[in-house]
């Protein structure tokens, strides 16, 4: 046994490059079924759904109100012209809007945690997640241009 | 927080996602609020979490 782990040994330091690769790919796949079992682990568990799901909208929260504050102070600073605020706005509300319905999508699904409830939440997030990446789209080219 | 570092959330959110950036964010962050399961009220607090769009541009 020790004889033929010295080789192994051996084969790896002297660059066995088939050796290696397959040793890698060993590791990956390890890595790979450790990462997709933690994954499906968690995701069954009713409770790190609502917390996640939570921490999901309080962080895009948090993630709007500095973006529309940043935007504010530029648009003070006279370097975002009335259509770009507009259209901010535009997107701004519509991230809201999206982002209200999955809270009280949430809220129900917490008091009765049926099936139909988790279907609902994970809709509403998802489309209050697009439209974060949406907003978050159109105002990156805003913060850029004000020179922060 | 830096305005700066809003740029670079929102370019990992274009380069990777809101998903995966959103957990990058939480990682730096380490983790925003109590990793408990949050309770009804702290639920509700969300709903007035933010404010509209427009009052971020009052004078």
């Amino acid at each position: 046994m020790w004889k033929r782990r010295e080789i192994i040994m051996f084969n790896l330091f002297l660059g066995d490059v088939r050796k290696v690769r397959l040793f890698t790919l060993f590791l990956a796949v390890v890595g790979l079924y450790l990462v997709v079992g933690c994954a499906g682990t968690q995701s069954t568990e009713k409770p790190d759904f609502v917390t996640v799901t939570y921490k999901t909208i309080k962080t895009m929260s948090e993630l709007y109100n500095m973006s529309m504050g940043t935007l504010g102070d530029l648009y003070r600073e006279g370097k975002i012209s009335e259509a770009d605020k507009a259209k901010a706005i535009k997107y701004g509300e519509r991230f809201r809007k999206a982002k209200d319905l999955a809270v009280e999508a949430l809220i129900s699904y917490t008091k009765t945690e049926g099936q139909s409830g988790f279907v609902l939440v994970q809709t509403a997030l998802d489309e209050a997640i697009r439209l974060y990446g949406e907003l978050a789209r159109y105002i990156q080219p805003m913060l850029t241009k004000g020179e922060l | 927080m830096s305005a700066e570092l809003i740029v670079t959330v929102i370019g990992l959110i274009l380069k990777y996602g809101v998903p995966t950036a959103i957990q990058i964010y939480q990682t730096w962050a380490g983790g925003v609020g109590d990793p408990e399961k949050p309770t009804i009220d702290e639920l509700e607090k969300l709903k007035t979490m933010t404010p509209p769009a427009e009052s971020f541009f009052e004078e």
